[in-house]
C-alpha cells in the first residue's frame, strides 16, 4: 500500500483560508490605525496653533493685568471680536474669531483645512465674568475682591470627545 | 481499509480556537493602547495648565497653601498630647501614647470648611464657582514622595487609600515625574462631560494637571 506523504489539498485550502481571514482582520486593524494617524479629527497643526493662541493671550493676561470689567464681546455675521483692556499699558487688544481663523496682536492662526469638517463656531463663543468674589485668607484677616473671566471658543470637529479642541481662556485676579 | 484523508474535525476546532485566542489578545492590546493614548491627551493640557496656575496663584495669595503645606510637614512625634490634638494632621494614639501622623496629603474640594474656617461662605461660593465654570472636582496637595508612596498601593499606609482607590488619579500620578527632593505639588482633577459641560457620574471624563508649590511661571 502506498503511504500518504505531505499534506492534502483540502488541508492546504483550509490553512490558506484561515491565514487569509487572520490577515484580513490584521490589515483592517492596521489601516484603521494608519487612518487615525494621518487623518485625526483635529490635526497636529491645529493642536499646536491652539496652544500658541492660548499662550499668546494668557501671557498678556499675566504680564499686563487684565481689567475684567472692561472686557467686551461683539458678534457680527460669522465673526466675534473680544476686546481685552490691559491696565498696566492702558491698551486694548482685540481677539478676532472667524470660522477658519483667530487673530491676535498681528498674528493670524488659520485652521488646518486638511481636517474635514473642522471649524470654529464664533456665534457659540461664551464669556463668563464674575466680579463680586470676595476671598479671605485662612485666618480671615486679609480679604480682597477677586474677579474672574472664562472664555470658551468652541471648535466643531467630527470627534466624539471634542472639548479638548476648544480654546479656553481663563483669568482670575484681584479687582484692584 | 479506507485511509483517513485530510485532518479531523477536532484538529480544525483546535487550530481555530488558537487563532481566535491570539486575535482576541491582539485586539485587547490594541484597545488598551488606544484608551491609554486618549487618556494621555487629557493630561496637562495647555488650557488646564493655565487654569491650574491661576488656582495655585489664588491659593498662594492668601497663604492657604502655605498653611496646609506647613501643617503637612509637621513632625508629630515631638508633640505633647495637648499639642497633638491641636495639630490638624496629627492624632494621639492611646495604645502607644505617642503623637502620630494621620494625614500626609490634603484634599481641597467643594465645601471644605476645615480649610477655610467656620465663616467661610464666600470661599465655598468661590469653590462652587470653580466647579461650575472650570469643572474642578478636587485639588490635591501631595508630598514630593508621592510617586514612591503609591508605587505599591496595596501595602501603602492607610492615608493614601483615597488616592489608591481613584484609578484615574493613580494612572495620572504614575505618568508624571515628580522630583522626590522637591516641593509639594498641587494636582487638580477636572471632571466634565465629553462635550465640555457639567457631567453626571456616568458620562464624566477626567482631566489632570499639576504644578509644584513655590515654582515661578
Amino acid at each position: 500500500m502506498k503511504k500518504k506523504r505531505g499534506i492534502t489539498l483540502v488541508e492546504v485550502i483550509i490553512s490558506v483560508g484561515l491565514i487569509a481571514l487572520v490577515m484580513l482582520f490584521l490589515f483592517s486593524l492596521l489601516s484603521d490605525m494608519q487612518y487615525e494617524e494621518n487623518h485625526p479629527s483635529f490635526s497636529k497643526t491645529n493642536h499646536r496653533n491652539r496652544s500658541l493662541i492660548i499662550k499668546a493671550v494668557q501671557e498678556d493676561f499675566l504680564k499686563y493685568h487684565l481689567q475684567i470689567d472692561k472686557v467686551t464681546m461683539s458678534k457680527s455675521e460669522d465673526t466675534v471680536t473680544i476686546r481685552f483692556f490691559f491696565e498696566d499699558i492702558s491698551e486694548e487688544r482685540p481677539l478676532i474669531v472667524t470660522k477658519n481663523s483667530i487673530s491676535y496682536q498681528g498674528e493670524k492662526w488659520l485652521l488646518d483645512d486638511s481636517s474635514e469638517n473642522v471649524f470654529y463656531e464664533p456665534l457659540k463663543v461664551d464669556m463668563k465674568k464674575s466680579t463680586d468674589t470676595e476671598i479671605c485668607d485662612a485666618n480671615r484677616q486679609n480679604c480682597s475682591d477677586f474677579a474672574s473671566l472664562k472664555i470658551s471658543i468652541p471648535v466643531s470637529t467630527s470627534a466624539k470627545e471634542n472639548s479638548l479642541d476648544d480654546i479656553e481662556l481663563f483669568y482670575i485676579g484681584r479687582k484692584s | 481499509m479506507k485511509r483517513k484523508k485530510g485532518f479531523v474535525f477536532i484538529e480544525t476546532i483546535i487550530v481555530t480556537c488558537v487563532l481566535l485566542t491570539s486575535l482576541m489578545i491582539i485586539y485587547a492590546m490594541y484597545v488598551t493602547s488606544l484608551n491609554s493614548e486618549s487618556r494621555y491627551l487629557r493630561y496637562d493640557d495647555t488650557a488646564k495648565l493655565y487654569e491650574t496656575f491661576y488656582i495655585k496663584k489664588y491659593l498662594e495669595s492668601f497663604y492657604i497653601e502655605d498653611v496646609l503645606v506647613n501643617s503637612l510637614k509637621q513632625d508629630c512625634r515631638v508633640f505633647s498630647q495637648e499639642e497633638c490634638n491641636e495639630a490638624r494632621t496629627c492624632g494621639w494614639s492611646s495604645s502607644t501614647s505617642t503623637c502620630e501622623k494621620k494625614e500626609h496629603f490634603t484634599q481641597i474640594y467643594q465645601g471644605r470648611s476645615d480649610v477655610f474656617g467656620n465663616s467661610s461662605l464666600k470661599e465655598m461660593q468661590f469653590f462652587d464657582y470653580l466647579w461650575n465654570i472650570l469643572h474642578v472636582k478636587n485639588i490635591y496637595l501631595l508630598p514630593p514622595t508621592i510617586t514612591s508612596d503609591i508605587s505599591d498601593c496595596k501595602n501603602a499606609s492607610s492615608e493614601y487609600i483615597p488616592i489608591c482607590s481613584n484609578n484615574n488619579l493613580l494612572t495620572y500620578l504614575r505618568s508624571i515625574d515628580i522630583n522626590p527632593n522637591g516641593n509639594y505639588v498641587i494636582v487638580i482633577e477636572f471632571s466634565s462631560s465629553r462635550s465640555g459641560g457639567n457631567c453626571n457620574s456616568s458620562d464624566c471624563v477626567f482631566y489632570y494637571s499639576y504644578m509644584t508649590v513655590g515654582d515661578k511661571v
